[in-house]
């Protein structure tokens, strides 16, 4: 029986959520106040954690086809399985897409995306096929690294004497509308995208502080991003902030300390294939899942070695270049994470509801 | 929110999900709303 720590746990969901998101300038649409934007949607997203965490409350040795059949039957439970499968399907996509262009796009130009994405995809079916606790195992490893770099970035680029906090002033100079207006799509990304962690919730070694770990989780996540995102605002400026196509990588170019920390894009580059490569996996792993659930399986692991090695086929098919990703996943997917981060509450509703005939009956 | 053409000319994945998604959440508030009135209508027989 598969089973993942707390700590694991943990850190699966936390390069989950900083992964790449630092690759955009979130909610830039409300300019300096982008950082209020974050907050408000933090909020929102807790209370979908709240949502997503009462399952394997309820339900804490169960995984999710056998919640949905309990809750809504055999018939009705399958499609839903293949849509949420299909769903993280276009996630994994999306990301790997994503990494693929941008790991081509800052250090290897030469090399065609095609060999990327199979150099990416073998080390995730390597990896998925050792099993899930080595995924949760290697985001261990990793993790401190990760979190060490950013904090360095932060540091450094304060030291860098680029840092005018002034950039952030006037807060709410535009009124509340803007922040609102940006809302929804940080909600879904990265807070709506959480829905993923439905399908791994059965793994966790104990049950009853999933809940615990993951509200901690997530709350640090946002609040590197809120950090990643002020650093950028102040560094950049909301302009090119939001021009930039990675900001991120834009902020670490400016660091410069005495002619000596300078150049510092292969650790912006560590950071985001590192936080790429596990929201794939875990998108990836959770659609791998979803099928084999679906059709009644024992083990999803020849499911991943023969759709792992298409992936990349239907990934550079589905994306002809890095602007068609962004366009359709600004446009498009921002919408279908909406509606699968929602769909969970009307399954607590029913829920509830069960409950409550079964108690008066 | 894009029209449902665009979706499909631009994304044949993103339109499934979109129009599958949104038809798994009104068949959802469907089931909501019959066990939820049928509960009541229960109750008032009591």
């Amino acid at each position: 029986m598969i089973r993942i720590s707390n700590i694991q746990l943990f850190i699966l969901i936390l390069l989950f959520e900083v992964g790449s998101t630092t690759l955009f300038a979130l909610g830039i649409g409300a300019k300096q106040d982008a950082w209020i934007v974050i907050v408000l949607a933090t909020l929102i997203g807790l209370i979908l954690l709240w949502v997503y965490t009462e399952f394997p409350n309820r339900y804490p040795d169960q995984n999710f086809s056998e919640i949905l059949e309990h809750l809504l039957g055999k018939k009705l439970a399958a499609p839903l399985l293949i849509l949420f499968g299909l769903y993280f399907f276009s996630q994994a996509s999306h990301n790997f897409f994503e990494f693929g262009a941008m790991i081509k796009l800052t250090t290897l130009p030469e090399t065609p995306l095609i060999v990327l994405l199979y150099l990416f995809i073998i080390v995730l079916i390597y990896i998925l096929h050792l099993g899930f606790e080595v995924l949760g195992r290697t985001a261990e490893i990793l993790t401190p690294y990760v979190i060490l770099f950013l904090l360095l970035i932060y540091t450094f680029t304060v030291l860098s004497g680029e840092f005018e906090i002034t950039e952030l002033q006037p807060v709410l100079g535009d009124g509340i509308e803007p922040v609102i207006a940006e809302l929804h799509p940080v909600v879904a990304f990265p807070f709506g995208e959480m829905v993923v962690f439905l399908m791994f919730w059965h793994y966790a070694a104990k049950p009853q502080s999933i809940r615990k770990i993951a509200f901690l989780a997530v709350g640090l996540s946002a609040f590197l991003l809120t950090l990643s995102l002020i650093v950028m605002v102040v560094v950049l400026g909301t302009e090119l902030a939001g021009k930039a196509e990675i900001p991120l990588l834009e902020v670490i170019l400016v660091i410069n300390i005495a002619d000596i920390i300078t150049n510092l894009d292969s650790v912006a580059v560590f950071i985001m294939f590192i936080g790429g490569f596990y929201k794939t996996a875990l998108h990836f792993w959770a659609f791998c899942l979803a099928m084999t659930w679906v059709y009644k399986g024992t083990s999803p692991k020849r499911l991943l070695t023969i759709v792992g090695l298409i992936f990349p086929l239907f990934t550079v098919y589905r994306f002809p270049a890095f602007l068609d990703q962004r366009l359709i996943g600004d446009e498009l997917g921002i919408y279908s994470i909406l509606i699968f981060a929602f769909l969970p509450i009307l399954l607590l509703v029913i829920m509830f509801i069960k409950k409550e005939n079964g108690s008066s009956n | 929110m894009p029209s449902i053409m665009n979706v499909l000319k631009d994304d044949f994945l993103s339109a499934i999900l979109l129009v599958g998604g949104s038809l798994y959440a009104l068949i959802l508030v469907f089931i909501i709303f019959y066990h939820g009135v049928f509960r009541l209508f229960k109750r008032k027989d009591h």
